[in-house]
């Protein structure tokens, strides 16, 4: 017997037709999608696409209409499994009369986290975000960005192999959000898988591995980051390239010609050389070569254009 | 159960540090001190020369006055105490992060219960023995059933918050205790319908009001309460007069509920409880 694999079982995160309705409002629909383990996955899309709803869904806290879904392999509402998952909600609320050592040591409880464990987990995560400075003073006290620190220092307790991150920079300046988005990257280096549900598209376009866009609650695109931006674009400042030159390098790639710069989509980044090369033998003078990748905000605005 | 320990415990911190219990202690010693006054007054100067008797009758009457704010006040704080427990931490979030732990919303729900009971019941206990010391020392008078009546004070309140946690399940903390509330009172009235009903024989009044003495138990457990607290001569006097009906107003019961009614109260608990899990269970966050 051999052990068959599923993307049920592999991935950290499968959906198959994950709908919610409220009513006549289809808030996700039809929500299928792949997050391999130990990657950083951008989920982008408008206001009201659906994203908090679609985080709601997996994490349990809402039903969905119909659709399936597995975390860590096993199906979402798996009482065991949420012990191995951290969540950093947008609407961030933590108990105000308590401290911020007192909210991570509930949480510890909360997630099982053994007694040995508690002192130094709790240690480092004040540390991580921090808030060591302030690890006793009331929460109640705290800025809307420290309670963002805290929050984000609660989801990571108990060494989860998932955590969500819904807008987990809503609520900080410039250097906050770059100390977030290095937390985010060495969770990666941990093996940790993230679900980063963003706005900021510079931010998921440093950080994530792989993305997917969301509007109106379908998934309008989605595939790794070089996918989605198009890698294999080469933009080339070029003269003195006739229509046979032309046709010469339709195997590297589709070209189009707009005035000097041509454009070669799909070309694999070794066979660059090698284009400019056959360019150069069939005559043509190269001024300039670059690579034409769009910004993810680019991409962005393009997929959510409505006709 | 460790994690519904765990809630207990967080509910009875919270109620704690929120200073809620110290208002409340601060308020019940304040009634204390004034009922102490008053009674001293009444032996001293009011009645003084009376029959023994007089005085009891006075005393009794006086002290379930008193209980009856009491029961009044402890009604209104579960009210207010239980639903911000969940339609609050809802409402601001603070139950996202919880939720999504490895913890059951029945765990969730029944720790707020215990934790909410343990501190109800607490309350009810130190301030009433200590009332029933202070009546006692300016008086000489102890009620005839001291505990049955904490008893009952206990059973009455753990009615109102079960349902006030089942509204909270649904619904926003300002709309849910305008509905508890409204439902305290009515059965209430429900309980005086009755009173009514047999004094002057209108059968309507005695089924309507014993309907809402069945769907809502408080004034059930309220009457037991009083009962305990009626010396047993002030209760024969009362039969001696034929009372039947008068007998039975808010502040006067000729007897204490039946042991069906009780064990009805028990299992309406149980059964809200239940009808809170499960509505709980399905609620969207």
């Amino acid at each position: 017997m051999t052990l068959g694999t599923s993307p049920e079982i592999d991935s950290a995160i499968h959906t198959v037709g994950l709908s919610k309705a409220y009513g006549a409002v289809r808030a996700v629909d039809d929500l299928s999608m792949t997050v391999p383990r130990g990657e950083i996955f951008g989920f982008l899309g408008p206001n009201g696409a659906g994203k908090t709803t679609s985080v709601k869904l997996l994490t349990g806290l809402s039903n969905p209409t119909s659709g399936k879904a597995w975390l860590l392999g096993k199906p979402v509402g798996d009482v065991p499994t949420r012990g191995r998952i951290g969540y950093l909600p947008e609407l961030f609320r933590y108990q105000g009369w308590m401290s911020a050592v007192e909210v991570l040591r509930l949480h510890c409880e909360l997630a099982d986290v053994p007694m040995g464990r508690r002192k130094t987990e709790i240690e480092q995560a004040l540390v991580l975000v921090g808030l060591a400075d302030r690890a006793n003073d009331k929460v109640i006290t705290f800025s809307k960005g420290m309670q963002q620190r805290l929050g984000l220092g609660v989801s990571l307790l108990g060494k989860p192999d998932l955590v969500f991150l819904d807008e987990p920079t809503s609520a900080l300046d410039p250097v906050g959000r770059k100390e977030v988005r290095d937390i985010i990257v060495e969770l990666r280096s941990r093996g940790i898988t993230v679900f980063l549900n963003s706005h900021l598209l510079s931010e998921v376009q440093q950080v994530c591995d792989r993305v997917a866009v969301i509007d109106r609650g379908r998934v309008v695109a989605q595939g790794t980051m070089a996918e989605l931006l198009g890698a294999g674009e080469i933009r080339i400042q070029v003269t003195d390239l006739d229509e046979a030159g032309m046709q010469a390098i339709a195997p590297f790639g589709q070209a189009f010609r707009s005035d000097e710069w041509l454009t070669v989509v799909g070309v694999a980044p070794e066979r660059v050389p090698d284009l400019i090369a056959e360019l150069v033998r069939l005559g043509a003078r190269v001024h300039a070569v670059e690579r034409g990748r769009q910004t993810l905000e680019e991409r962005f605005i393009q997929l959510l254009e409505r006709p | 159960m460790k994690k519904i320990l765990l809630f207990a415990k967080l509910t009875m911190r919270e109620a704690v540090r929120k200073k809620l219990i110290w208002v409340l202690g601060g308020l019940t010693l304040l009634v204390l001190v004034l009922s102490a006054i008053g009674l001293n007054r009444l032996v001293e100067t009011g009645m003084k020369g009376q029959s023994e008797s007089d005085i009891l009758q006075a005393t009794s009457f006086i002290l379930i006055l008193i209980m009856f704010a009491y029961s009044f006040v402890l009604a209104l704080s579960a009210v207010f105490i239980t639903v911000p427990s969940i339609a609050g931490e809802m409402e601001t979030g603070t139950a996202l992060a919880i939720l999504t732990r490895p913890v059951s919303r029945a765990q969730f729900l029944l720790g707020k219960w215990v934790g909410l009971v343990v501190l109800t019941a607490t309350y009810v206990t130190v301030a009433s023995l200590a009332e029933f010391v202070v009546v006692n020392l300016t008086t000489g008078y102890t009620p005839p059933h001291p505990l049955m009546f904490i008893g009952f004070m206990v059973a009455e309140t753990v009615v109102i918050l079960s349902l006030a946690l089942l509204v909270s399940t649904r619904m926003a903390p300002i709309a849910g205790g305008v509905i508890v509330l409204g439902g305290f009172m009515l059965a209430w009235m429900g309980g005086v319908a009755v009173s009514l009903g047999r004094q002057f024989n209108v059968d309507a009044l005695i089924t309507g009001g014993t309907i809402t003495r069945m769907l809502l138990p408080t004034d059930g457990m309220w009457k037991g309460a009083v009962y305990s607290l009626e010396p047993a001569a002030l209760i024969a006097m009362a039969r001696a007069q034929g009372a039947d009906g008068i007998g039975n107003f808010p502040f006067f019961s000729l007897s204490p509920p039946s042991a069906a009614y009780v064990a009805w109260t028990g299992a309406w608990i149980v059964g809200i409880l239940a009808l809170a899990i499960r509505s709980f269970r399905h609620r969207e966050i």
